[in-house]
């Protein structure tokens, strides 16, 4: 079996030792950061009846473009959205590619609005059309839960700062979800001052968002995520040669940003009891 | 300048398209996200601010290599720094001298520029450069937002928050047997917590008595007021000892080689309560303290002066040079939008300054200024495109009456991309302590009986140095491609500029003097690469035209790179280039251009399960005189800070 991670250190390491420790000793895994194999390597590796764990983007791109044919592809930390891009060649068998996604399922993510929020009715979101399913998910479990969704969908990056005003008089609580056009590193900080001046607090998907100023967060960590691959591996038989589902993560943390809570007088429940009750639901 | 260039190209060459940046990854989960500004007292995103602001974060602070907190102002563009010793630095924006008089500096909104001579006695904040989250500097008077001394700039060194929860261990060694060690901790439940202990010890620079010995303990606490409100506290410590004084063979005995001692320590409150009305109340109190005690040792030297062609020395003997200064200081401030277009902010200060130096002062009692101030700010979105900032504060200095200083903005921004600022603002300078009563008189015993020397005298007319600036602004952004640019020109007329009028003998009398015309140019482009890669490159041109009788007063030309990139394994390779053009201080010292080059190479990985990184820093890599004590007698003026460090730091 082998483990490439897209880069050595950091969340990679994480994930990676994580995926170890849950896989066991007993089983033989070798390791490979991707900056160690060419193409050829690629090719030769997933050339054999093997199974190749992929964790990041750059890693399962690469092992995409050099597929040799033969191996299963387990790939942990990538975005749905674009795990559902990977360039494989024509024909690839469904179930000889699996993935552990880094994205949270609708139900989660509008758990913790209903838990934290529990007076919010109407959750605002600003999306581009990559995110089309997810805003379908979305708009299924907020029917479920009597949660209207003020949605807008932007093409571009001028349209968010009006799409915010649009939307947010009319909302309790914005939702993020990642977008390369939506909320990104380069207008974060804008989205988030928007939301302050209209205090309307924001639940978010990173622990980064949440230090910046997202009043809530749910988010699963590389090393949550790459225990769940390690779990998953065990259960792959070589003689089979398939892969289980994908699989959102199934262990995640939520994070609370007192500070901003208390600025904007919104009053947070225990924590503790917040994730007991997200759970809960999903069990 | 090729070298850095090169490198930077080379780091360029190496990187990924930036077409993997409109393609959602684990990145976009896994990276900080920039936090907001806090430019004006209310909370604005850059292009909405009425001022030009640099902002260093964690990632510039750790990717330059920096280990003295002064040095990190050469990543703000129109920022010029130079080194007097191993642990003297000066930090000027505008008119260059020792004590940077013209410029606000704050900790978390608590000023540190001191009373005695203004400025900032860097290594006395009690601050560890871990502890800093971010810093942010505006460009140009801000005296409309934080009061008089903000007539040049204000640096906001903002500290992290204590519910980063962790311990981490930091070990650094390296040139001029450097030792460093910082445990901080941070946790708790309800209320959050964060403690800082370090240990700071060289040996300075080469050919100098500037050691440093310097204990340090800070603690932040959040504590738990419940809903809709906040509660910080936090207080610090910074002393032990630094080298001062010169070897007998470079003066002439009038301070021989000895210790100073340095006691500095603060406290702060800050209490924020969330209204009913969308608005928020805020309250600051803080207490400083700085004591710097000197036992200055004389002797045998070169000759102090001639009596009847006898060349006259010093006999042993000793001087207190003590230097106290203490501040009390309480402020509110009320912050409310009005409606969707209109926000505005309140606000009023109250503050206690002493200060004593019998040395410096001619007594042994306190000099005591009360001064107190009310502000107000407004920002208003007049339409969708243009946003009017309007600012203004009043203030009365015991010293010397009161002023007011308003500050009016407008920009446009035709997409939420680009922004075209005008701007006008006028502030003011409070006279120092030292500068109206001074009375500066040292009796020493010579070879031909006592001697007095009178330096300095006192003027009880001085008034307050002034500015009205101009300035033209442009901020533009490129998220496609992860730029940010920013340019400024700007025109600053100031006037009743203190300093020694020419042609006066002893003791000198600390006058308004000068007037001054400055033309110039700030601009800075950021490229974000990746959530570990980027580089920033920072130009500034300064043309000054003045009255004072020593020209130019600071560096025409200033530039800097700063290029950080993280490889595979884990490897963070960051390169900085620093480059000052020549300039004449006001105290007639005359520093030669230099430039610098720094290379800082970084591992991440773990170790039994804790995060470990090691960091190699080399300082000063090819490097000119960085220094500028230039009436001082070699080597105090030829300052080669070249360093090798290794760092450690361990979580838990």
């Amino acid at each position: 079996m082998q483990l490439i991670v897209s880069e050595e250190g950091g969340a990679y390491l994480e994930a990676a030792d994580a995926f170890r420790a849950a896989f066991g000793a007993t089983h033989p895994l070798r390791s490979w950061s991707l900056a160690q194999l060419d193409g050829a390597q690629l090719r030769a590796l997933s050339g054999e009846h093997d199974l190749i764990v992929a964790i990041g983007l750059k890693a399962a791109r690469a092992l995409a473009k050099q597929y040799g044919g033969q191996a299963a592809v387990l790939t942990l930390m990538l975005p749905r959205v674009s795990a559902e891009r990977l360039p494989w060649p024509a024909g690839m068998p469904r179930r000889k590619v699996s993935h552990v996604y880094i994205d949270q399922p609708a139900s989660r993510t509008l758990g913790l609005v209903a838990a934290a929020f529990p007076q919010a009715r109407r959750v605002a979101l600003v999306v581009s059309a990559e995110n089309a399913e997810a805003v379908k998910s979305l708009q299924q479990e907020a029917a479920r839960r009597h949660l209207s969704l003020n949605l807008n969908t932007v093409a571009q990056d001028e349209e968010v700062a009006p799409s915010l005003r649009e939307v947010l008089p009319d909302s309790d609580v914005l939702l993020l979800l990642p977008d390369s056009i939506a909320i990104h590193a380069g207008n974060a900080q804008n989205v988030l001052l928007m939301t302050y001046r209209y205090r309307v607090p924001v639940v978010g998907f990173s622990p980064g968002l949440s230090k910046a100023g997202a009043v809530a967060a749910v988010y699963s960590s590389p090393a949550q995520i790459g225990r769940q691959g390690g779990v998953m591996a065990l259960h792959w038989k070589p003689e089979y040669g398939e892969l289980p589902v994908p699989r959102d993560a199934e262990a995640f943390f939520i994070a609370f940003n007192p500070h901003v809570a208390r600025s904007l007088g919104v009053i947070l429940p225990d924590l503790v009891q917040v994730r007991k009750r997200l759970g809960a639901e999903e069990n | 300048m090729k070298y850095a260039l090169l490198c930077a190209a080379v780091l360029a060459t190496t990187l990924p398209p930036l077409c993997a940046a409109a393609e959602l990854s684990e990145s976009d989960f896994l990276g900080d996200f920039p936090v907001v500004l806090t430019a004006s007292r209310l909370m604005q995103p850059a292009q909405d601010a009425p001022k030009s602001i640099s902002v260093i974060d964690r990632a510039m602070i750790e990717a330059s290599g920096f280990q003295n907190l002064a040095e990190l102002f050469q990543l703000v563009p129109g920022y010029y720094v130079a080194q007097r010793n191993g642990y003297t630095f000066a930090v000027t924006s505008g008119l260059v001298d020792e004590y940077s008089r013209q410029m606000q500096v704050l900790v978390d909104g608590r000023s540190v520029y001191q009373p005695t001579m203004g400025g900032v006695q860097w290594d006395a904040l009690p601050l560890a450069i871990a502890d800093i989250d971010r810093i942010e500097v505006v460009h140009g008077p801000d005296a409309d937002s934080y009061g008089a001394n903000s007539m040049m700039g204000v640096i906001n060194i903002l500290t992290r928050r204590p519910d980063e929860a962790g311990t981490t261990l930091s070990v650094t060694a390296g040139s001029e047997n450097r030792r460093d060690f910082l445990f901080r901790w941070a946790g708790g439940e309800a209320s959050k917590q964060r403690v800082t202990l370090g240990w700071q010890q060289n040996e300075g620079l080469t050919g100098l008595n500037d050691s440093t010995h310097a204990p340090l303990f800070t603690y932040s606490g959040d504590i738990d007021v419940g809903p809709g409100r906040s509660l910080n506290l936090q207080m610090g410590y910074v002393g032990g000892t630094r080298g001062a004084g010169d070897f007998a063979q470079y003066g002439n005995g009038t301070s021989l080689p000895h210790d100073q001692r340095v006691d500095s320590q603060f406290q702060q409150l800050d209490y924020r309560a969330g209204l009913s009305d969308g608005g928020e109340w805020l309250f600051k109190a803080y207490h400083n303290y700085l004591m710097d005690k000197e036992t200055v040792p004389v002797g045998p030297g070169a000759p102090i002066t001639t009596y009847h062609g006898i060349p006259v020395y010093l006999l042993p003997g000793s001087y207190e040079l003590d230097l106290l200064s203490e501040r009390w200081h309480v402020e509110t401030q009320w912050n409310r939008p009005l409606n969707d277009a209109v926000r505005f902010s309140l606000g009023a200060y109250a503050r206690h300054d002493a200060v004593n130096s019998p040395l410096n002062y001619g007594t042994d009692q306190d000099l005591v200024a009360a001064s107190w101030g009310a502000f107000s700010h407004a920002e208003w979105r007049l339409a969708k495109a243009w946003l009017l900032n309007a600012g203004m504060m009043w203030e009365y200095h015991d010293l010397v009456g009161s002023r007011v200083s308003p500050h009016l903005s407008l920009s446009w921004q035709p997409s939420p991309n680009h922004t075209l600022r005008l701007g006008v603002a006028r502030a003011y300078r409070d006279p120092l302590e030292f500068e109206k009563n001074a009375n500066f008189a040292l009796t020493l015993m010579t070879t031909a009986g006592p001697y007095t020397e009178r330096l300095y005298g006192s003027n009880p007319g001085i008034q307050p140095e002034s500015v009205l600036s101009r300035e033209v602004a442009y901020l533009g952004r490129w998220p496609e491609y992860g730029l940010t640019g920013e340019a400024r020109i700007h025109m600053d007329s100031l006037g009743g500029l203190i300093d020694l009028p020419p042609g006066e003998k002893p003791p000198y009398h600390l006058t308004n003097v000068g007037e001054s015309l400055d033309r110039g140019v700030d601009a800075t482009l950021r490229w974000r690469l990746a959530p570990h890669a980027f580089v920033q490159m920072n130009y500034a041109f300064l043309h000054i035209d003045t009255t004072l009788f020593a020209k130019p007063y600071f560096p025409p030309l200033l530039v800097s790179l700063l290029a950080s990139y993280r490889f595979d394994h884990g490897i963070d390779v960051s390169l900085g280039y620093y480059q000052s053009a020549a300039l004449v201080m006001i105290s007639s010292d005359r520093p030669p251009a230099y430039h610098r080059t720094n290379l800082r190479i970084a591992r991440e990985f773990k170790q039994d399960g804790h995060p470990v990184r090691l960091a190699f820093i080399l300082q000063g890599l090819g490097a000119d005189n960085y220094g500028y004590n230039y009436s001082a007698p070699s080597p105090a003026r030829d300052l080669l800070p070249r360093q090798a460090l290794l760092q450690c730091q361990v979580e838990f």
